[in-house]
């Protein structure tokens, strides 16, 4: 019985493992259960019956009372220890983007996939301006205890950070994860909605304060980067397009998926929300599956003329475009 | 809901330039210390056109690219310079000076961070909810603003030794130079229709705490990074008289309305 136990064990990591998958679906709706319903049934549709290893969600209603709804709702679908993610300004798939009463999701699968989840980062109510010291301690602490949670932390591919850290705060937290996996591993993911009683981190069905959660990816895939930073119109769809056509051209295949975490000032700049969608979609094409949200502080390359284009950094104003590709 | 027209009050401006160009310092609409792209605008009201150099220098410390800006402007026209605030820090004052330097002009400007945090506060006409808000301080007035997706939401503190006469807050709001200007004026007894509000007196301080749903101004969309315009007058007959926050705005020469930003909470 044994045997046959963990025969079945092996099939289903080796199936897991076999190709890696990525799928995504959006909805949106007044009602929060509706939207992350519709979201949760339209990704399962899309995993044609693969089982995914984690759910990234992000939603973007006002008030813990609806974003609790709509998690609910998603994780009645894929399980409580499935989805994580975070309270955003909007999200993106390949499919448009919405920014009001909606809920994003990123299904991926057939790679290896570990989790870490912190709470209590010690960052709440600090500000830079009046608490340096100690807020750069707590984040540094905090950053550090979330990676050591991870196994084999400096073996993985990609790294997504989500946490209740906006920019500059967020540098601190990677100044932390980066003292235990190093400089060389390549991060991305946001900071989530700063607005007051509006900075949830979903973790196993919960909504969460001051928490960041982890999510290392592993496995047969390549992947290529890019950040570009913006401050106007005209600009932050320049600088989508050329960010999305670095990563590409970067990746040197066409992309089985690309994730663009943004920033939501960016989105505040655009007189049509849609415009910068379509520049990176201008790049990428419109059959590449695409999960992007916009967010109170990036990580990824810096787009600065002194930052080392070795490393990822946590920064605001950018949009940061992961390429993923088969190898 | 009143809609009126603010009066034609005599703003000193600050801009003046020299026979034909005006300048001014615009407003931030985000906190200086979040690295915002900020303007100045240039408008040439002579007959001729005018070309140069505009230098702009921001407060010790902060680094702001470019620095200088080539421009040429033909008559009657108005252009806005950007530069990017890479390095910048807030101050509790929320006054900023901004040196502009074109030509033989040579002036410095007072500038306000403009701008509404996010927040729902609770419309009683008690005030310590709006520790998290950004001041504007101008003629013995204190205005703060915040906004969540459902309101805009205001609070002024006037103070004032008399109360008689017709005293009240009129402002208005427009999502852009070319949008629906939407106005209202809530009087000392907090009626306005549409709107809440709860007037409160505390020694020789009027507190104004106001609510306006977005549903009565439907050009507006609020969103953090968003911009809007926005104006502002105090009536106080009997005191000091109309206050203008276009004051501590230098505003060009018929302007009534004053760039504001919706941005995230503070902290």
């Amino acid at each position: 019985m044994k045997r046959i136990l963990l025969a079945v064990m092996l099939m289903m990591a080796v199936s897991a493992l076999a190709a890696p998958v990525f799928r995504t679906a959006a909805a949106t709706d007044e009602d929060p259960a509706a939207a992350g319903r519709k979201a949760a049934e339209a990704l399962k549709a899309a995993l044609g019956g693969v089982e995914p290893q984690v759910v990234l969600m992000a939603d973007c209603f006002e008030d813990k009372e609806n974003k609790e709804k709509a998690l609910a709702a998603v994780t009645a679908v894929f399980g409580r220890d499935k989805v994580c993610g975070g309270a955003t300004y909007g999200m993106f798939t390949q499919a448009g983007a919405l920014t009001e009463d909606a809920v994003g999701l990123l299904a991926i699968a057939g790679v290896g996939v570990s989790v870490a989840f912190e709470e209590k980062l010690g960052a709440a109510n600090l500000t830079l301006e009046k608490d340096e010291v100690a807020l750069t301690a707590a984040l540094r602490s905090a950053g550090a205890r979330l990676a050591k949670k991870l196994p084999k932390a400096g073996k993985g591919n990609l790294l997504i950070v989500i946490s209740d850290a906006h920019s500059p705060k967020n540098q601190l937290l990677l100044d932390g994860i980066q003292s235990v996996v190093g400089k060389k591993l390549p991060v991305t993911g946001g900071s989530v909605n700063k607005n007051a009683g509006q900075n949830w981190i979903y973790h196993h069905g919960k909504a969460h304060t001051d928490a960041a959660v982890a999510i290392l990816l592993s496995g047969d895939f390549k992947l290529a980067q890019a950040g570009r930073q913006a401050k106007d119109n005209d600009a932050v769809i320049t600088t989508a397009k050329e960010g999305a056509a670095e990563a590409a051209t970067k990746l040197g295949r066409k992309p089985i998926a690309v994730l663009a975490f943004d920033c939501a000032g960016r989105k505040g700049k655009l007189k049509n929300i849609g415009d910068e969608l379509a520049a990176m979609q201008s790049a990428l094409g419109k059959d590449v599956p695409l999960f992007g949200c916009y967010c109170a502080g990036e990580f990824g390359p810096a787009d600065e003329t002194d930052a080392d284009k070795s490393m990822c950094y946590g920064r605001g104003w950018h949009v940061m475009v992961t390429a993923l590709g088969a190898k | 809901m009143i809609k009126t027209l603010l009066p034609a009050l005599a703003l000193a401006s600050a801009t003046l330039v020299n026979a034909q160009v005006h300048v001014r310092a615009n407003n931030f609409t985000v906190n200086p210390s979040t690295g915002p792209v900020t303007h100045v605008t240039v408008r040439n009201s002579g007959r001729q056109s005018v070309s140069g150099v505009l230098r702009a220098q921001f407060p010790d410390g902060w680094k702001v690219s470019p620095t200088e800006r080539s421009i040429e402007l033909k008559p009657g026209e108005t252009k806005q310079l950007p530069f990017a605030i890479e390095k910048g820090a807030d101050v509790s004052a929320n006054s900023y000076p901004v040196r502009i330097q074109f030509g033989t002009l040579d002036v410095t400007q007072r500038v306000v961070c403009a701008s509404a945090p996010y927040f729902k506060p609770t419309i009683d006409g008690d005030l310590a909810e709006w520790k998290d808000s950004i001041p504007i301080s101008f003629a013995k007035t204190v205005v703060r603003t915040y906004w969540s997706s459902k309101q805009f939401s205001l609070a002024v503190e006037v103070e004032e030794d008399k109360l008689t006469g017709k005293r009240g807050v009129e402002f208005s709001l427009a999502a852009s130079d070319e949008g629906k200007r939407y106005g209202f004026v809530v009087g000392a007894d907090g009626k306005c229709e549409g709107v809440t509000a709860v007037v409160k007196r505390d020694g020789n301080v009027t507190r104004y705490e106001i609510g306006v749903p977005f549903k009565l101004m439907p050009e507006l969309k609020p969103d953090a990074g968003r911009e809007f315009l926005f104006s502002l007058v105090v009536h106080d007959p009997d005191g000091i008289g109309p206050r203008d926050i276009g004051a501590v705005m230098n505003p060009l020469p018929g302007q009534r309305q004053f760039e504001f930003g919706f941005c995230s909470s503070i902290h």
